[in-house]
Parts: structure tokens; sequence; C-alpha cells
């Protein structure tokens, strides 16, 4: 029988009270620690992944007409059945990084590819002219035209990579990540310590992503003044 | 070695609109010559086949050389970037002296890293001259290179083009007269051309 009420709504005092004492625990930053890890590894590889095939892409369009089902089918695809799919095929540990790359890939690589696809023609045929090594078209042809697909792509993946992620931790029961903490305090009916890391879950998303996002417009700041 | 750039039976069309007819002459290399006529009949058309940009219909063109800069219509300049950017896009080694002068000479030396998007019409056309003559080519296309320009950065610029592409293949396209004379070089009345070889 349920006696506390704050099993069904928590009252925000008590979650800012335990985020007091959750950041103080011996566990705390290796755990959070543990899923920002795997977490940024799977969103990077799905970036580095995604930029490099939206160029081999834009270059021979055969491969956008081979990579289509399968960016289709990942998008269509419920997470919870990649997962499930993941459980068998991998380890726990990296269980996490391949639903985070698996659902942020998609959105990265056709953002980008459709970047690289509305480079300016007119300055593109200029510098097949002008006979402009392809490095240096890539820097002030397409990385300015790449740039707000990017940014926006980017704003939206981050966020998803951490639901999924965090997901794939709880079904998974991936051990010291926050996906576990979330799973006891189901098992436990602890709504307070539920409430308390999910409020910790979307700091670190929010922090990361903007620190991110900042970043790479940095970058690519700095690479307009070369 | 070929002393003209050759041009037999040139043809192009725009889905049903013709606008170049069987067009044959030769244009001297080594020299300026002066591409004229009305708006629409067929300069930068011309300008494209010869460089290349654009495949003919039918005819031949030979004699045309390898290494080419091209002022285009719409200066067609990267606008996020600054104009000793633009310049250093095209040249080898992305020289930054070379381009830093050629943007001097054209007026441009106090406004080097500021975004071309910021210039005015002029201050863009000027960078995409600079560009061109940066480039070294051995022929340059340029496409009504001085529109936008008041008198005093025109007569400034002209001679500095004039200068630069010496001894150089230039074909200059205009509908002034005027402007087609003040290079110096051969003027081809293209509007006349093309409507006497359509007449036959």
């Amino acid at each position: 029988m349920v006696t506390d009420l704050d099993v069904l709504l928590v009252s925000p005092v008590r979650v800012v009270g335990r985020l007091f004492t959750l950041w103080r625990e011996a566990d705390f930053f290796s755990t959070l620690f543990s899923s920002f890890s795997r977490i940024v590894l799977g969103f990077f590889a799905a970036f580095l992944l995604s930029g490099l095939l939206a160029l081999l892409a834009c270059r021979f369009p055969v491969l956008e007409i081979l990579l289509r089902p399968y960016v289709v089918t990942v998008r269509a695809v419920p997470v919870a059945s990649f997962i499930i799919i993941g459980l068998i095929w991998l380890t726990t540990g990296s269980l996490a990084v391949f639903i985070s790359f698996l659902m942020v890939f998609p959105i990265l690589y056709q953002n980008a590819l459709q970047g690289l696809k509305s480079a300016d023609p007119k300055l593109l045929e200029m510098a097949r002219l002008y006979r402009v090594p392809r490095l240096r078209r890539l820097h002030m042809l397409y990385l300015p035209a790449v740039k707000p697909y990017l940014l926006s792509a980017c704003s939206v993946a981050l966020g998803m990579s951490w639901k999924a992620g965090v997901a794939a931790e709880v079904i998974g029961m991936v051990d010291g990540s926050i996906g576990e903490k979330l799973y006891y305090a189901k098992i436990y009916l602890d709504t307070c310590d539920l409430f308390a890391w999910t409020v910790v879950l979307v700091l670190a998303s929010v922090i990361f992503e903007k620190a991110f996002l900042f970043l790479l417009k940095k970058l690519f700041a700095g690479s307009e003044k070369l | 070695m070929n002393e003209t750039i050759s041009v037999r039976g040139l043809s192009k069309s725009y889905g049903e609109k013709r606008v170049i007819s069987s067009l044959t002459l030769d244009l001297p290399l080594g020299a300026v010559t002066a591409l004229m006529g009305p708006s629409g009949c067929g300069k930068t058309t011309l300008a494209f086949l010869l460089a290349g940009l654009i495949p003919p219909d039918a005819g031949e063109i030979s004699g045309v050389p390898e290494k080419k800069a091209f002022v285009f219509q719409e200066d067609r300049l990267a606008e996020e970037f600054s104009a000793l950017s633009n310049v250093r896009f095209v040249l080898p080694g992305r020289d930054r002296k070379r381009a830093a002068e050629l943007l001097a000479r054209l007026g441009l030396g106090e406004e080097l890293s500021r975004p071309v998007r910021e210039f005015s019409g002029g201050m863009k056309r000027r960078v995409a001259l600079a560009r061109a003559l940066a480039y070294d080519a051995d022929i340059l296309f340029l496409d009504e290179p001085f529109k936008g320009l008041d008198e005093k950065s025109r007569e400034e610029t002209v001679r500095c083009t004039l200068e630069l592409t010496k001894g150089k293949t230039v074909i200059f396209i205009t509908h002034d007269r005027e402007e087609a004379e003040a290079l110096g070089g051969g003027v081809i009345d293209l509007g006349a051309l093309l409507a006497r070889e359509q007449e036959r």
C-alpha cells in the first residue's frame, strides 16, 4: 500500500533538498561522468560520421541513394526496438553509446547533406574556373552553407542523444549510470530520487548543449577569419 | 602556336530562345578585345562558352588558354568572408601579400579584413576584379567590370586593369562603346555581328 503521497508527486522543496544531498554522495560524479562519457561519445561519433558521409554523398549521389533506406529506417523504428537489439548484440556498457549514436546520426546526416547541397552553385562554378583546391572550397563555400543547418540539427540532436542514451541505460541497467539510478528509483518507488536525477540529467544536457553550440559557433566564426 | 582564339559555327540556345547562331570569329591572343552590344545580345553567353563554363549546342572553339580568370556580372564573392580572404581564395598558396597588394591598388587597402557583405556594390566589384587580376591568368573575361563604380574609382580601376593585363588576352564585355574603346583594344560589335549572321 502506498503510504506516502510523495510517490505520486514530490514537492519541489524536497527535490531541491535531495539534490543538495545527492551531489555529496560518493558515486554522484562517477555516475554522472559514466553516463556523460557514453552519451557524448555516441554523439561525437555520429557527428563525425554524419559529416563524412554527407560529404561523400554530396560528391557521389549514388551513396545518398544507398544510404537513404537506412536513414529512413533508423528514423522510423522506435528507440526501444534498437535498445533490445543492442542488448543482444552489445555489452551493456556500449549500449548507450550505440543508441545515442543511432538516434542522432540521421538528423545530423540529413541536415549536413542538405546544407552541403545548398552551397551556391555560382560560387562553386567560380571556384572550379579558378581551379581552387577542394579543401579550400570546403572551407569557404561549403562550411558557411552547412552552418545554419548544422547548428539547428545539433541543437535538436544533443537533447535527443541524452534522452535516448539514458533510456538505453534504464532498459539495459548499465552499472553505475544515471539510467541505473532512475531504474532503482522506479523499483523502490523513490519519486524524489527520480525527480532529482532527472533535474541532474536536464542540467547536464542543457550545459553540454550550450557549451557545444558555443564552441561550434566559435569554430565557424574562427574559420571565417582565416 | 595559335595566335588567335578561333570560333567556328558556334550556336547556343536556352530552351526555345536562340542566343548565338552560327557565329564565326577570331579573337587575338595577348590583346584586349571588347565584346560590345546591347543587353541580351549574347555577350555573356559567348564569354561563358569561351571560358568553357557552358557547352555549345553546335560549333567549335579552339585556342583558349588554360588558365582563366573571370569577373562575373554578379561578383560571386563569399559574403561572410573578408575581401582579403576572397582574393586569397583563388591564389596558389593563398598568397596574402599579392592579395593585399591588389586590393590596395584598387583602393581597398583599408578594407582588407571587412566581410564583403558590408561592402557597397562598387566595392564588391573591385574585390571581384582584384581576385581576377591577382590570379595571374593567361586569359581574363571581364563582364562589365566597372559597373557601379564612381567616376574617380573607375578611372583608377581602368588604369590598374590595363597595366596588370598588359600582354594578356582580355575579353572585355560591355554595352558602352566609350568604355569599350577606353581599353584601347579591338572592339567587336557582337549585336551587329549576330544580326548579320542571322540574316544570312
